[in-house]
């Protein structure tokens, strides 16, 4: 009897806890699985892949079980019909083997070619890639005929050279891009003028580019993400213009020969700088619809940008550093974007650059803003807080390896941020711009920045002594190179 | 055995009972605005009463906070206290601080949850009409957070948000997604 009862026992106990745990989790706030972080991100972030084509009698076929992998798709075959249904972000794909007709959702399309079955594996043509659905949660494929390969689209789309056209006067390159305003130039000197795009290249370049005219060499050159060209200019240009027409899709680059109203010169003494030498990053702050400061007819996001280009001229001149900037026209950016240009620059030093504005006009002078150095023990409190924490940083030193939350990153050059930061102090209280304060906290244009960096306001527009000094464009150029000294100064003591 | 059955049974049913009567108890109080374990908060009453509240703003020149000492009647409860605080800042100092918190800014709603962790929704004011630069906007969270955790001993970490979303920040200068505490400012 008690050799019975034993496990009738024990099953009723399991049975009494089992209930109680499935109570407490149905309970409001009670006991949950954690949902991974970033789950969302990352799908919706697709890395770049791409599948070679078969060519059988001339055709470029891809393996439906390829098309699957890049769609995500689910595979559903019926043998008796044969056909196939891919199933990917709620859109339904029916391929049958020997057919050229297709059913995408619920519109049938015809096919260059009809799918075909060898070896035992369905092959589609390579072409149904460019008739897929656009749509952002469905993977967008692109078959580039050029390298025989299907590619999966980065978020930027695609970019084609369509046309380039040359005169006496000017040289004119026309690009198409899914993302026109993305387009920026990651370098402007003659020897090495780049531009880059967020999007795919899908070649090729136009056979007269680089052939004559002012542009004596364009190609492709690798990029992190995305897609950039460098161009060889010949010395005689003077100028240039880079037009982003997002409605039309259209990015045009024009080099002049001469310096035209509305294009911008080239740095002078433009120069091919060492290889090794530093990459600055300048951040004009604000932009677009994001004013900043407005003081009178001073605007802050003009000041930045000003301030920026002249700085990046100021630096190349002297052989400092190589120089990116964030944006170099008016529009706004997220902290994010800021981040993401600067990492993929390389930087080796981060500048964002801003004016200050407070109600009282007895605020003046300059704040540099740089990362505070992360605390031991960091990880505990926060734990034991609930990441209850601001600006500091969730480094957890539990373990042999110590964690920092990625847009935290910046504080892992806190050192030499500050020293940044000194030096940018005593070269403006030199040039009498102080009174000069350097405060640790991480601003949101170094969130995510890899890199030494500090958020540097200026002058406080609201202050008329400082306004008083940003009258002229002499005015923004003595800052400019007052900056720079203070970059130099970094550079020596470093 | 009958007996032992009937035991379980009788176990069941209390364990049953107990987890239907009690469905969260942090959940509860946090819907009711009361303050967690230790909570001096009294539940909102209506009733008003004079304290002195110590109120902190920004200096003129944009250096540090400055505190400021003032008696002022308020509503009893979380949520009176908050909203009285957040209406003399908005209100202004007497004693040469700079308010930095734009006009109209007042409180939706504030939660205190058993950890001390305050949520503190705000109207769309705050982040609206806030104009300023970066200091301003240092400044203006600052004296929120320090003036809202000097005066409620039970939060111990301040998060903002702005109607009924979590405010990601007030001027694109700082992220204001996290919650903040004293070591903070």
């Amino acid at each position: 009897m008690s050799v019975l009862a034993r496990p009738r026992w024990g099953t009723a106990v399991t049975a009494l806890a089992l209930v109680t745990l499935a109570l407490l989790a149905l309970a409001p706030g009670g006991v949950r699985a954690a949902e991974p972080a970033g789950r969302s991100e990352l799908s919706l972030s697709p890395v770049a892949e791409s599948v070679p084509v078969r060519r059988l009698e001339g055709e470029a076929y891809l393996s439906a079980l390829d098309l699957a992998r890049l769609l995500g798709a689910s595979r559903a075959w019926r043998s008796d019909l044969r056909r196939l249904t891919l199933v990917a972000a709620g859109h339904r794909i029916e391929l049958t083997a020997d057919s050229p007709f297709a059913l995408l959702d619920s519109s049938l399309v015809l096919l260059a070619v009809a799918p075909r079955t060898v070896a035992g594996e369905l092959l589609v043509p390579a072409s149904l890639a460019d008739t897929l659905p656009r749509d952002p949660s469905l993977a967008r494929l692109l078959y580039d005929s050029n390298r025989g390969e299907v590619v999966m689209l980065p978020p930027g789309g695609v970019v084609r050279a369509v046309a380039y056209a040359s005169s006496d006067v000017e040289a004119r390159i026309v690009f198409l891009a899914d993302r026109a305003d993305e387009a920026t130039l990651a370098d402007r000197s003659r020897d090495h003028f780049r531009l880059r795009f967020s999007g795919y290249f899908a070649g090729p370049l136009p056979e007269a580019a680089g052939r004559a005219g002012l542009v004596r060499a364009l190609r492709p050159i690798g990029t992190a993400s995305g897609c950039a060209f460098e161009l060889t200019l010949d010395p005689a240009a003077q100028s240039f213009r880079l037009e982003r027409d997002n409605p039309s899709h259209r990015v045009t680059l024009t080099i002049a020969r001469a310096m035209l109203a509305g294009f911008e010169p080239f740095p002078p003494e433009s120069r091919a700088l060492p290889p090794g030498t530093p990459m600055v990053v300048l951040d004009a702050g604000h932009g677009g619809a994001d004013l900043g400061v407005s003081v009178g007819d001073r605007v802050e996001k003009q000041l930045t940008l000003a301030l920026a280009r002249l700085l990046r001229d100021e630096l190349e001149r002297r052989g400092i550093a190589r120089v990116s900037l964030t944006r170099d026209d008016d529009r706004a950016l997220t902290p994010r974007q800021r981040a993401e240009a600067a990492n993929h620059a390389g930087a080796d030093l981060f500048l964002s650059l801003h004016f200050d504005g407070f109600p009282a006009a007895r605020s003046r002078g300059a704040t540099a803003w740089c990362p505070p150095l992360a605390e031991p023990g960091d990880a505990s409190a926060s734990e034991a807080e609930g990441g209850a924490r601001g600006s500091r940083a969730r480094v957890d030193r539990s373990g042999p390896i110590a964690l920092v939350a990625w847009r935290d990153v910046a504080r892992r050059h806190a050192a030499r941020s500050r020293a940044l930061a000194e030096a940018v102090r005593s070269a403006l209280v030199l040039h009498d711009r102080g009174p000069v304060r350097v405060r640790e906290a991480i601003a949101g244009p170094l969130m995510g920045v890899d890199a030494p960096g500090i958020m540097l306001d200026c002058a406080t527009l609201t202050s008329p002594g400082d306004l008083d000094r940003l009258q002229t464009p002499e005015d923004l150029r003595a800052l400019a190179v007052t900056l720079a000294e203070a970059i130099a100064a970094y550079r020596r003591n470093s | 055995m009958r007996t032992r059955a009937l035991w379980i049974v009788a176990a069941t049913i209390a364990v049953l009972a107990w987890a239907l009567a009690h469905p969260h108890r942090g959940d509860e109080q946090a819907a009711s605005g009361e303050g967690g374990p230790g909570a001096s908060a009294a539940r909102d009453t209506g009733r008003a009463e004079t304290v002195s509240l110590r109120l902190f703003y920004a200096s003129p020149g944009g250096d540090s906070l400055i505190g400021e000492t003032r008696a002022t009647t308020i509503r009893t409860g979380l949520h009176g206290r908050v909203e009285g605080l957040v209406r003399e800042l908005v209100r202004g100092a007497r004693r040469g601080g700079v308010p930095l918190l734009p006009p109209g800014t007042a409180v939706r709603h504030v939660y205190l949850d058993h950890r001390g962790l305050m949520t503190l929704d705000l109207t769309p004011a705050i982040r609206d009409r806030f104009h300023g630069g970066s200091t301003a906007e240092y400044f203006a969270v600052a004296s929120l957070v320090r003036t809202l955790l000097v005066n409620v001993p039970e939060a111990r970490s301040v998060r903002l948000a702005c109607a009924g979303e979590p405010l990601e920040t007030l001027g694109g200068h700082f992220a204001c997604d996290r919650p903040f505490d004293l070591t903070d400012f």
